[in-house]
C-alpha cells in the first residue's frame, strides 16, 4: 500500500514539473476551415475633400514573398491572404479621402508590367493613377525570446509575431513617372509562455500589423503631395 | 521493511527529477540556432568582394559562404568546403545540396532601385535557368531535431510521458527566423547604399560559365534590367 502511495506522489511530481514542456509540443498548424479567421476589417472613413483630384487605379498585389504564411501553408485565414488583401488596400484608400476616386483593377498580365500596360490599362479604366504593389512579407513566426531552466527542466518563452512588408508605387499613367515608391514593413509581436496559439490572437497580430501599415503608407501619400500634383 | 521500500521508490523519482533537470540545462546553454538569432551579417559594398561586376553603377558582387561563415551566422554547416570545392571543379552532382552565396548590392547610381531579390536565380551558358532554393527547402538541410540519444534520455528521464517536440519546435523557429532575416528579398535600394543578404542555390546549378542573375527596377520610371554576375570560383 505505502509502495502505491509513494508510486502516486512520484507521479504527481513529475507531472507537475512536466507541465511546461508537454505545454510547449503544439505544432502550428491551420484551424478547419470553419475556424479560420478573417483580417479584413471596416477602415475608418475619413470625410474630407479629396487631396488628389485623380483617380486611382489600384492592380492585385503581386505576391513576390519569399516564403508561404508558416512553413508550407498558407492557409490560415478564412479568405486567401492575397484576396483579403486586395479588399483591404482597396478599402482603406477609398475610405481614406485621398484621391477623388479610387478603382479596383482585376487583370494584371506580367508582374513586371512596362509603361505599355500601364498605358493600356489606365486608359481602359480611365484611371490617372496606377498602384502596383509587390507583397514581400506576410509571415507568421514564432521565435524563441527567453530560455531559461526551471526546477523541471526548462522553459520557453516564445514571439509570436506576423511580419507585414509590402513595396507600394504610384505610377503616372501619362508620363510613366514613378511619383512614388516606398516600402512599408510593420511587425505585430505577442508574447506566449506556451506553445499553445488561439486562432483570435492570430487575428488580433494581423489587424494591428494591417492598420499599422496603412496608417504609414497613407501619411506617405499624404506627404507627397507636391510630387503628386 | 515497507518503509525502506517505500523510499526507494521515492528514491527513484528524486534521481528521475534531478537526470531531468541535467538533460533540461544542457540545450539552453548551448543551441546554436538561438545563439546566431541575433548575428548581423557583416556589412559589405559589392565592390570589396574579389568577385563582382557593374552596371549602370549599379555593383553586384558575391562570394561563397564558407564553412566558418555558415557555423557562425546559420549555426551549421549546410555545405561544405570540401563539397563545394569538388564542385568547383565539375566533380559531384551536388544533388539535394544547398550551397550558399554571400550577395552584395551597392547602388552608386543617382536613383532608387528596386532590387528583385525574391526573383534571383542562376543561369547556365546555355541560357538554362535554376530557380534559388525557397526558405522551406533550406530549412529541411539544418538538423533541428534531437538527436536519437537525446530523444531517448528524455524518454526514460519522463518514463516515457515525454518526447522532445517542445525542444525541436524552439530550434526549428529559430532556424526560420534566422533565415528569414538573412536571405534574399525584394526591397528598395536608395542611391549610394549597400544591401547584403544570403542567397540559397542548388548545388546541381554549379557549373562553369554558370551565372547570377538578379533583376532591378528604376524608381523613376518602369525600366528594368538584370544584372548579371559569374558564380564565384573559389572559396575565400
Amino acid at each position: 500500500m505505502r509502495n502505491f502511495y509513494n508510486l502516486f506522489l512520484g507521479t504527481i511530481f513529475i507531472a507537475f514539473f512536466n507541465m511546461p514542456m508537454l505545454i510547449h509540443g503544439n505544432e502550428i498548424e491551420p484551424a478547419k476551415k470553419s475556424k479560420r479567421p478573417s483580417f479584413v476589417y471596416k477602415p475608418e472613413l475619413v470625410r474630407r475633400t479629396p487631396k488628389y483630384e485623380q483617380k486611382l487605379g489600384i492592380l492585385p498585389i503581386i505576391d513576390s514573398r519569399a516564403s508561404m504564411f508558416y512553413g508550407e501553408e498558407d492557409d490560415f485565414y478564412k479568405d486567401p491572404i492575397i484576396v483579403g488583401l486586395n479588399r483591404i488596400f482597396n478599402l482603406e484608400l477609398r475610405y481614406s479621402g485621398l484621391f477623388a476616386e479610387v478603382a479596383s483593377i482585376k487583370d494584371l498580365s506580367s508582374v513586371n508590367p512596362d509603361i505599355r500596360e500601364i498605358q493600356s490599362i489606365g486608359a481602359s479604366n480611365k484611371t490617372n493613377l496606377i498602384l502596383l504593389t509587390y507583397l514581400t512579407d506576410f509571415n507568421f513566426n514564432r521565435t524563441p525570446a527567453d530560455m531559461y531552466s526551471t526546477m523541471g527542466g526548462w522553459q520557453v518563452d516564445f514571439a509570436n509575431s506576423v511580419k507585414l512588408s509590402f513595396i507600394c508605387q504610384i505610377i503616372d499613367v501619362d508620363t510613366g513617372l514613378i511619383l512614388l515608391a516606398e516600402e512599408i514593413s510593420r511587425e505585430s509581436i505577442e508574447y506566449a509562455k506556451s506553445g499553445s496559439f488561439e486562432m483570435n490572437q492570430l487575428q488580433k497580430m494581423t489587424i494591428d500589423a494591417l492598420k499599422s501599415s496603412f496608417t504609414d503608407l497613407k501619411i506617405l501619400i499624404q506627404e507627397n503631395g507636391l510630387r503628386l500634383k | 521493511m515497507k518503509l525502506i521500500q517505500g523510499h526507494k521508490v521515492f528514491s527513484i523519482f528524486l534521481l528521475i527529477f534531478c537526470l531531468q533537470n541535467l538533460y533540461g540545462q544542457s540545450p539552453v546553454e548551448k543551441d546554436e540556432f538561438f545563439n546566431v538569432l541575433d548575428k548581423e551579417l557583416e556589412f559589405y559594398e559589392a565592390d570589396w568582394l574579389e568577385n563582382y561586376s557593374t552596371n549602370r553603377d549599379i555593383s553586384i558582387g558575391a562570394e561563397w559562404f564558407s564553412e566558418s561563415d555558415q557555423e557562425a551566422y546559420l549555426g551549421q554547416v549546410i555545405y561544405s568546403d570540401k563539397k563545394l570545392k569538388r564542385k568547383l571543379k565539375n566533380k559531384g552532382k551536388g544533388k539535394n545540396e544547398i550551397a550558399v552565396l554571400f550577395i552584395v548590392i551597392t547602388n552608386n547610381s543617382k536613383y532608387r532601385i528596386l532590387f528583385d531579390g525574391s526573383s534571383a536565380n542562376v543561369i547556365d551558358d546555355k541560357n538554362q535557368i535554376t530557380e534559388r532554393s525557397n526558405i522551406e527547402e533550406v530549412i529541411k538541410k539544418f538538423k533541428y531535431k534531437a538527436k536519437a540519444g537525446t530523444k531517448a534520455f528524455s524518454r526514460i528521464v519522463s518514463l516515457g510521458f515525454l518526447g522532445t517536440s517542445s525542444y525541436d519546435e524552439m530550434r526549428l523557429g529559430s532556424v526560420r527566423s534566422n533565415l528569414s532575416k538573412k536571405s534574399i528579398k525584394k526591397t528598395i535600394v536608395e542611391p549610394g547604399e549597400s544591401y547584403s543578404r544570403l542567397l540559397f542555390i542548388p548545388a546541381s546549378s554549379i557549373k562553369d560559365g554558370a551565372m547570377i542573375q538578379i533583376p532591378i527596377q528604376n524608381l523613376k520610371r518602369l525600366l528594368y534590367l538584370d544584372l548579371k554576375l559569374n558564380l564565384p570560383t573559389d572559396i575565400n
